[in-house]
C-alpha cells in the first residue's frame, strides 16, 4: 500500500505538466495520500512496537527457565550456556550477510540484536560466574568497541540506539579528576566516533521512515551527555555549543518541510538557547569561560572543534534559504566568552526574539512568531521582576504586559487566520 | 563485498570470544599460584538487588605517616594477620615490584585524627577496596536466606587475590556482629 502511495506522489507533478489533471486536484491528491501515509506509518510502528515485545517476553521466559535450574549446572555447564547467543548468531548472521539483494528489515534488526547479544553476554557472565574484577566501564568499553562494527554490517537502526545507551552509561560512569579532563574524556571522545557517520547519514536523510525518525531522537543520546559531561571546571562552551548545534539542525530540517514531531532538534534547540541566555542574563560572569581551563581540557577543545566544524556546515548547508534566524547562532555562541553577561545574554534575547517574530510574519508561521514573542517575555521577566525599580512599578508594567500579551496573541491568532483563509 | 562482509562479521565474533576465554584459562589454570585473604565486610544490603549483596569490605583506611592526600594512589599493599584476614601495608601509586600481594583501589582523602595512646595527631588515609558486589546463586540456599534477611549483620569473604593484582570472590561465610 505505501509503495503505491510513494508511486502516486511520485507521478502527481507529471500529471499536473501533461495537464491530466489541474494544480487543484494535485493538491488534494497530495495532501490526501500524505495523511494515509502517515496513519500507516504509525500503524507500521505499533506493529513493530507489540512485534518487538512479544520477542522480548518470549526471552525473558527462556532466562527464567534457565535461572530456575541455574544453581544445580556445574560451573562449566553454566559458561557454556553464555556462549550459545554467540552461535545462534553466527548461524544467523553468516548466511544473512552472504545473501545477495534486499533483505527484510525486521529480520537485519533482530539478526543484530542477537550479535550484539552474543559478543556482550559472555564476558559479563563470566564475570558474574566466577565473581571476579570487571567494573561497568571496562565492559561498556568491551562491547561498545566490539558491537560497533554491527552496527554497519547489519545497518541496524536499533543497535545505534543501544550504543547511544551505553555511550550515555559510560559518560555517568566516568570519573573526572582536578582542573585537566583527563584521558578518561579522551576515551569518550573516541567512542562518539564509531557511531557518528550512521547517526549523522540518517539524520541528514530526506526520507519519512520509522528509522530517520528513530535516529533524529536517537543522537540526543550522544549530544546531551556530550555537552554535560564536558561542562565541568569553568568549561561552559560544549553546553553553548551543543544547544547552538541543535538549533541549527533543527532549522535545516525545517527548511525541508520536515514537521515538528518528526524534528525534534529544533523546539529542544530553542529551548537550550532560551534558558542558557536567560541564565547568562541574571548574573554577570555566569557561564563566563576561564581561558585557562579551556586550554588545560584539550578533549574539551577537540569537542568543541567538533561541534563548530558541524555548526558551520549547517549553515553553508542553508545559506540559500530566508531568515536571519539561524545566524543568531553565532551571537549566541559569543555569550560565555564576555564577563558582562547580564548585558550580553539580554541583547541576545531581544534580538533573537525580534529576528523570529518579523522572519515568522513574513512566513505567516504562528509557531515561530509565539517562539519570538516567548524569548522576548522570558527576558522581561527575567529583568524586571526581581530588578531594584518600585514595586508599583513593577506591579503595572507585569499588569499591562499580560494584557497586552492575552489582547495581542488573541489579535495576531485572528491575522494569521484570516490570511489562511484568504489565501 | 558480501565475502568481506561476512568476513569481519566473524572476526567479531572470534574476537569477543577471546576476553572471556582469556579469563577462563587464567582464573582456572593461574600461572602462579593466587594468594587466599580473607576481609571483613560491614553491614551489607540486606535486600538482594538482582541476586548479588552490596558489601562494605574492611579496611578502608589505613594510618601512614604521610600527612599529605595522595591522589595519585591506585594499589594498596597487602599483608596477613595472624587469622589470615588482610591488612593494609601501604598504599601506592605504582604496583610493588618485590612480589608483594596487591589489589587495586578508589582513593578517597585523608582524615586527621587524634591518637590517645600515642598522644598526637595521626594520619588515616581512606580508600574502598573493589568487591562491593557478591553474586550470589539464584536461590539462596536455607539456611543463608534468613541471615540474608537479618539487619547489623557482618559477613567475610574470601578472595583469591592473583599476582597482577586482580581477584576472585572464593565464597562468603556470615558473621553474627558487624566487625569494627
Amino acid at each position: 500500500m505505501k509503495e503505491h502511495i510513494k508511486w502516486l506522489l511520485k507521478e502527481l507533478p507529471i500529471l499536473e505538466t501533461r495537464n491530466v489533471i489541474d494544480s487543484s486536484s494535485a493538491d488534494a491528491l497530495r495532501e490526501y495520500y500524505r495523511e494515509k501515509e502517515d496513519s500507516i506509518s504509525a500503524a507500521k510502528a505499533m506493529r513493530v512496537l507489540l512485534r518487538t515485545f512479544g520477542i522480548a517476553m518470549f526471552f525473558a521466559g527462556i532466562i527464567l527457565l534457565l535461572s530456575w535450574k541455574w544453581d544445580s549446572f556445574p560451573r562449566l555447564v553454566r559458561v557454556g550456556i553464555t556462549f550459545i547467543p554467540l552461535l545462534a548468531a553466527l548461524f544467523a548472521g553468516t548466511p544473512l550477510l552472504l545473501k545477495r539483494g534486499p533483505s527484510s528489515a525486521v529480520y537485519d534488526e533482530g539478526t543484530a540484536l542477537l550479535a550484539a547479544l552474543g559478543v556482550a553476554l559472555p564476558s559479563g557472565m563470566i564475570a558474574r560466574i566466577y565473581n571476579v574484577d570487571f567494573s561497568l566501564l571496562e565492559y561498556l568499553r568491551l562491547t561498545m568497541l566490539l558491537g560497533a562494527p554491527l552496527i554497519y554490517l547489519f545497518r541496524s537502526s536499533f543497535l545505534a540506539g543501544l550504543y547511544c545507551f551505553g555511550f550515555v552509561l559510560m559518560c555517568m560512569n566516568t570519573d573526572y579528576h582536578g582542573p585537566s579532563l583527563g584521558t578518561d574524556s579522551y576515551m569518550l571522545l573516541f567512542y562518539v566516533l564509531p557511531a557518528l557517520p550512521f547517526l549523522l547519514y540518517h539524520f541528514r536523510c530526506h526520507s519519512t521512515s520509522l528509522r530517520t525518525i528513530f535516529m533524529r531522537y536517537i543522537v540526543f543520546l550522544l549530544l546531551v551527555p556530550l555537552m554535560f559531561a564536558f561542562n565541568r571546571n569553568s568549561l561552559y562552551l560544549p553546553l553553548f555549543a551543543g544547544a547552538g548545534l541543535m538549533f541549527v539542525s533543527g532549522l535545516l530540517l525545517n527548511i525541508q518541510g520536515i514537521p515538528m514531531l518528526r524534528n525534534p532538534w529544533l523546539p529542544s534547540g530553542y529551548f537550550f538557547m532560551t534558558v542558557l541566555s536567560a541564565l547568562t542574563a541574571m548574573k554577570n560572569n555566569w557561564f563566563s569561560v576561564d581561558f585557562h581551563l579551556l586550554a588545560y581540557g584539550g578533549s574539551a577543545a577537540i569537542l568543541l572543534g567538533l561541534f563548530y566544524a558541524i555548526i558551520a556546515y549547517c549553515l553553508y548547508l542553508d545559506r540559500k534559504s530566508a531568515g536571519w534566524e539561524k545566524y543568531t547562532v553565532l551571537l549566541f555562541l559569543c555569550l560565555p566568552l564576555t564577563h558582562y553577561t547580564r548585558i550580553a545574554g539580554s541583547l541576545f534575547l531581544v534580538l533573537s526574539g525580534v529576528v523570529l517574530i518579523v522572519s515568522a510574519l513574513k512566513r505567516k508561521d504562528r509557531i515561530g512568531f509565539n517562539a519570538g514573542v516567548l524569548q522576548l517575555l522570558v527576558i522581561f521577566f527575567c529583568r524586571l521582576f526581581d530588578s531594584d525599580l518600585s514595586l508599583l512599578f513593577r506591579a503595572a508594567a507585569f499588569l499591562l504586559a499580560g494584557i497586552l500579551l492575552i489582547a495581542g496573541n488573541s489579535a495576531v491568532s485572528r491575522y494569521f487566520y484570516r490570511k489562511a483563509l484568504h489565501e | 563485498m558480501n565475502k568481506i562482509r561476512c568476513f569481519i562479521f566473524l572476526l567479531i565474533l572470534g574476537c569477543s570470544v577471546i576476553y572471556p576465554l582469556r579469563k577462563i584459562l587464567f582464573y582456572e589454570y593461574p600461572a602462579v599460584e593466587p594468594s587466599l585473604f580473607l576481609f571483613h565486610c560491614g553491614a551489607f544490603d540486606p535486600y538482594i538487588r538482582g541476586r548479588y549483596l552490596a558489601l562494605h569490605p574492611l579496611p578502608d583506611s589505613v594510618e601512614l605517616p604521610q600527612s599529605e592526600n595522595i591522589p595519585e594512589a591506585k594499589y594498596a599493599v597487602l599483608a596477613k594477620d595472624s587469622e589470615g584476614y588482610a591488612v593494609v601495608k601501604d598504599i601506592v601509586a605504582v604496583p610493588p615490584s618485590d612480589g608483594s600481594v596487591y589489589l587495586r583501589i578508589k582513593y578517597h582523602g585523608i582524615y586527621r585524627e587524634w591518637n590517645k595512646s600515642k598522644k598526637k595527631n595521626c594520619y588515616r588515609h581512606h580508600f574502598s577496596l573493589p568487591f562491593t558486589r557478591y553474586y550470589l546463586d539464584a536461590r539462596p540456599s536455607g539456611t543463608t536466606q534468613p541471615v540474608l534477611k537479618k539487619k547489623n549483620t557482618g559477613c567475610t569473604l574470601r578472595i583469591k587475590i592473583y599476582s597482577d593484582g586482580s581477584y576472585l570472590a572464593d565464597g562468603i561465610t556470615f558473621d553474627e556482629t558487624i566487625p569494627k
